[in-house]
């Protein structure tokens, strides 16, 4: 069997969900209310008494920035208000089970697995291939039949090209292609949706592998008809290991005296570092942020690692189709065509037109996701599943997470120029919140950016955005932040954020640029994750990160000279930017430290 | 037995490529006949055939649907994907003796002035 | 619970929600009246100290007031100016007590 980085981590336990208790929710909300208020109350502070007029242009764009920062933290409030985990049910064995007969014969209910990949390793394919075909239903007569979805079209027509198909036969599962790569994976899906026939069908990755139970612990909730999907969390189980701060000092600096190498244990061995250095964990996401819109019903679907209605994604597909057709006869009708010509006309969009199960989008998911729970008719609901039921590979170099992560803020900020869900209709106000939620998130670097630029424009020109750092600014500022935390404390409980927070501010540069370019309108490309390390040189990712840094820190030391000299016209001033300038500090070195991280020969 | 006769209508093999791209007469023909009402009407033995007749006249297609009280999503995408590729041969098509559940349905899809019934 | 009480549990949410709004109004209010010296000696921890008013209760300083109109240092439109000014508190006191 091939040898793989992570088999090392096979053995891995995921975590277990946070258990729901209504009490900590229930202080969650009164610390929020607080939040929010105490929130308002140092904004209008600041918008009304504290703006230094005569540097409006830097006082301007700060305040702006904390009041568009502060609208994030009403947003997540908002999404974390409440819980509302789906009762579990038993896996379903009948097709009555999960829809309404009506008068059809009875049987039981079909199950297909979509295995999507394109250029992965086949050999990496073939274990998810085998897990899918370990999973485990207590109904024999159910059919679950696995697909591998091969968009690289490795079906050896191709010598230079590894042979995915000889793989899935020697599986036994079934080999789909096509001869082009429309619609990216959606197109991929849509393909496999024309040919097959399942009540049921999951999506995984070429790099999912499931547990035995996925369709044991997930197929249960299809049994409330409206269910249309249910996504499980994404769990990383090849996340960096914590190494010992006095191994990378060895190891960097090439010790090779042993006393040497003793006393650098001795000093640093119990410092450890570099644990999931890539904030691949995405705990927080799945286990905080979208089990909890459960509650708006307002849980997106991710791609891999869920379980789909075959009935609620076609009937959205149709219904699309529907509305595209009737779009482009009323177009035709207010260009004042005959009725003649509209009806050749109409022939020809409706050989045009196709029905897309999932939209042909770089963030298909999500897109998806949105127009489902925006049909009124059908009202489907969704579910966010709070265990684990499957295992997946994170990305192994800043380089691949930078693509990835680009990919799904340009894909969500698309969405919201193209197809903005606050304007959509059908979505309740609740779904409104979350989904704007997401894609405000991504907005977040225009103010992170003020954060970060703030205390060098005060380091190098003096002036204050503020009247003063006065007791005022403290009595408004300080019990706001520490509600703030605690808030967020409460509503991440068991959840470690450090790394969320650092990768939030850091990523900053990367998120712009994903900005930018939507707003140039380029298209959004779906570049395919790499599954695998690829120690690219990544230095010019990091380069805004050192600018910064570097600026602040002489920003700092300037400062620090004309305080000792007694020449600085405001020391509190000092004090404050610098005690804000460490936490930019640390929160841009993950970047650096990433950027430069491998593995160290003793892994 | 009133259940028996609702019926889960799904194409199969419709869309492949071999029929979307083929534009003789012989695999229009296997187009045609390749409507089968899956599962029900096996079990219930009930007809002869699994496959719905239709009937061509003077440039249009005719499929019966006198027999058809149920119709899902995945049946409806089938039936458009029929209707595009008949399209493409310049045939037209017609379903006849549609119910009035059926036509709503249609109707509710936004669909109904793609599906000529009636 | 009893029955009786039961049918007013669903009112147990909103009162919760409107507690929790009130107790947040009620803390910015206290957060507004807040002054440094809430906080023990230190009046002026932010702020310069303002320069202190003349006008005390001080006898030196009516003293040294008489004494420089009498050696001619200030004249009487001046005194009376600087009396008038150290007597306003007093007087806006005295109206305040009635």
């Amino acid at each position: 069997m091939k040898q793989f980085y992570f088999h090392k981590f096979e053995d891995r336990k995921p975590y277990s969900a946070i258990p729901d208790n209504k009490y900590r929710t229930l202080l969650f909300q009164f610390t929020g209310i607080i939040t929010v208020t105490l929130g308002i109350a140092y904004l209008h502070w600041r918008w009304r008494y504290s703006l230094n007029t005569e540097a409006l242009w830097f006082a301007l764009p700060l305040v702006l920035a904390e009041s568009l920062s502060f609208f994030s933290t009403v947003m997540i409030v908002i999404n974390f208000w409440s819980n509302k985990d789906a009762k579990k049910a038993p896996p379903v064995h009948y097709l009555s089970e999960i829809e309404d007969l009506d008068g059809r014969t009875e049987r039981p209910v079909k199950i297909d697995v979509f295995i999507a990949t394109y250029n992965e390793d086949v050999e990496l394919v073939r274990q998810s291939i085998q897990d899918a075909k370990n999973m485990e239903y207590p109904f024999f007569d159910v059919s679950i039949k696995i697909y591998v979805l091969d968009d690289g079209r490795r079906d050896g027509r191709d010598a230079t090209k590894e042979n995915m198909k000889i793989v899935a036969e020697e599986e036994g599962v079934e080999y789909k292609i096509r001869e082009h790569n429309e619609g990216y994976k959606a197109g991929n899906l849509k393909n496999a949706l024309e040919h097959t026939k399942g009540d049921l069908f999951v999506i995984l990755d070429a790099d999912t592998r499931v547990f035995p139970n996925f369709l044991i612990n997930t197929s249960g909730y299809f049994r409330r008809e409206k269910v249309a999907w249910v996504q499980t969390p994404q769990w990383f189980y090849d996340t960096t290991e914590a190494q010992k701060l006095s191994t990378i000092i060895i190891s960097k600096l090439n010790i090779e005296n042993k006393h040497l190498s003793r006393f650098v244990n001795i000093m640093f061995g119990r410092i450890k570092m570099n644990e999931d250095i890539f904030g691949n964990d995405p705990r927080l996401f799945y286990d905080a942020i979208l089990r909890k819109r459960n509650f708006y019903n307002a849980a997106f679907c991710c791609g891999a690692g869920s379980i789909h209605r075959r009935e609620a994604t076609m009937s959205l597909a149709i219904k699309d189709f529907a509305d595209g057709l009737k779009k482009l006869e009323t177009d035709l009708i207010s260009k004042k065509i005959n009725s003649v010509e509209i009806n050749d006309q109409k022939n020809i969009l409706l050989l045009k037109q196709e029905i897309i199960p999932f939209k042909f989008h770089a963030s298909e998911d999500i897109y998806t996701s949105i127009m489902l729970h925006a049909d009124k008719e059908n009202n489907w609901e969704s579910i966010q599943h709070a265990d684990i039921e499957c295992k997946m590979l994170s990305t192994q170099d800043l380089d691949s997470w930078i693509k990835q992560h680009q990919r799904y803020a340009a894909g969500s900020l698309d969405i919201a120029f193209k197809d903005n869900p606050v304007l959509i209709k059908g979505l309740s106000l609740g779904q409104k919140i979350c989904y704007f939620s997401t894609i405000w998130s991504y907005f977040a670097p225009l103010w992170i950016m003020v954060f970060l630029l703030s205390p060098i424009v005060f380091f190098f020109t003096l002036s204050l955005p503020v009247k003063t750092y006065s007791f005022d600014f403290l009595k408004y500022f300080l019990p706001f932040q520490l509600m703030n935390t605690i808030t967020i404390t409460l509503g991440c409980w068991g959840i470690s954020t450090k790394r969320g927070d650092q990768y939030y501010i850091s990523s900053f540069w990367f998120m712009l640029m994903a900005l930018f370019s939507v707003l140039k309108g380029k298209e959004v490309k779906f570049n395919v994750t790499p599954k695998g390390k690829h120690f690219a040189k990544n230095t010019q990712h990091i380069l805004p990160h050192i600018i910064i840094i570097s600026l602040t820190v002489l920003g700092i030391m300037y400062n620090s000279v004309l305080v000792f000299k007694g020449y600085h016209p405001c020391v509190s001033g000092f004090f404050t930017n610098f005690f804000w300038c460490i936490f930019n500090i640390v929160s841009l070195s993950i970047m650096i430290r990433a950027a430069q991280w491998k593995p160290l020969e003793s892994d | 037995m009133e259940s028996g006769k609702k019926i889960n209508l799904l194409l199969e093999d419709a869309s492949n490529e071999e029929t979307e791209n083929s534009a003789d007469i012989d695999s229009f023909d296997r187009t045609i006949v390749t409507i089968k009402f899956e599962e029900v009407f096996q079990e219930r033995g009930e007809y002869s055939s699994n496959e719905l007749a239709g009937i061509y006249f003077q440039g249009t297609q005719y499929f019966d649907f006198k027999n058809v009280y149920f119709i899902n999503n995945t049946g409806i995408a089938n039936l458009i994907d029929l209707i595009k590729s008949l399209l493409k041969q310049g045939v037209a098509i017609k379903f006849v003796n549609v119910r009035e559940k059926i036509k709503d349905k249609f109707k509710s899809m936004g669909l109904e002035f793609i599906f000529n019934c009636s | 619970m009893s029955p009786k009480l039961e049918k007013y549990t669903f009112l147990i949410k909103p009162m919760f929600f409107i507690f929790s709004l009130l107790f947040a109004s009620w803390l910015v209010l206290k957060i507004e009246k807040l002054r440094p010296s809430d906080f023990g000696k230190e009046r002026y921890l932010f702020e310069d100290e303002p320069v202190p008013s003349i006008a005390k209760y001080d006898e030196q300083y009516l003293k040294n007031l008489f004494l420089e109109y009498k050696f001619g240092i200030i004249n009487s439109r001046q005194l009376d100016e600087k009396l008038e000014f150290f007597l306003k508190p007093i007087q806006k006191a005295g109206v305040k007590k009635n």
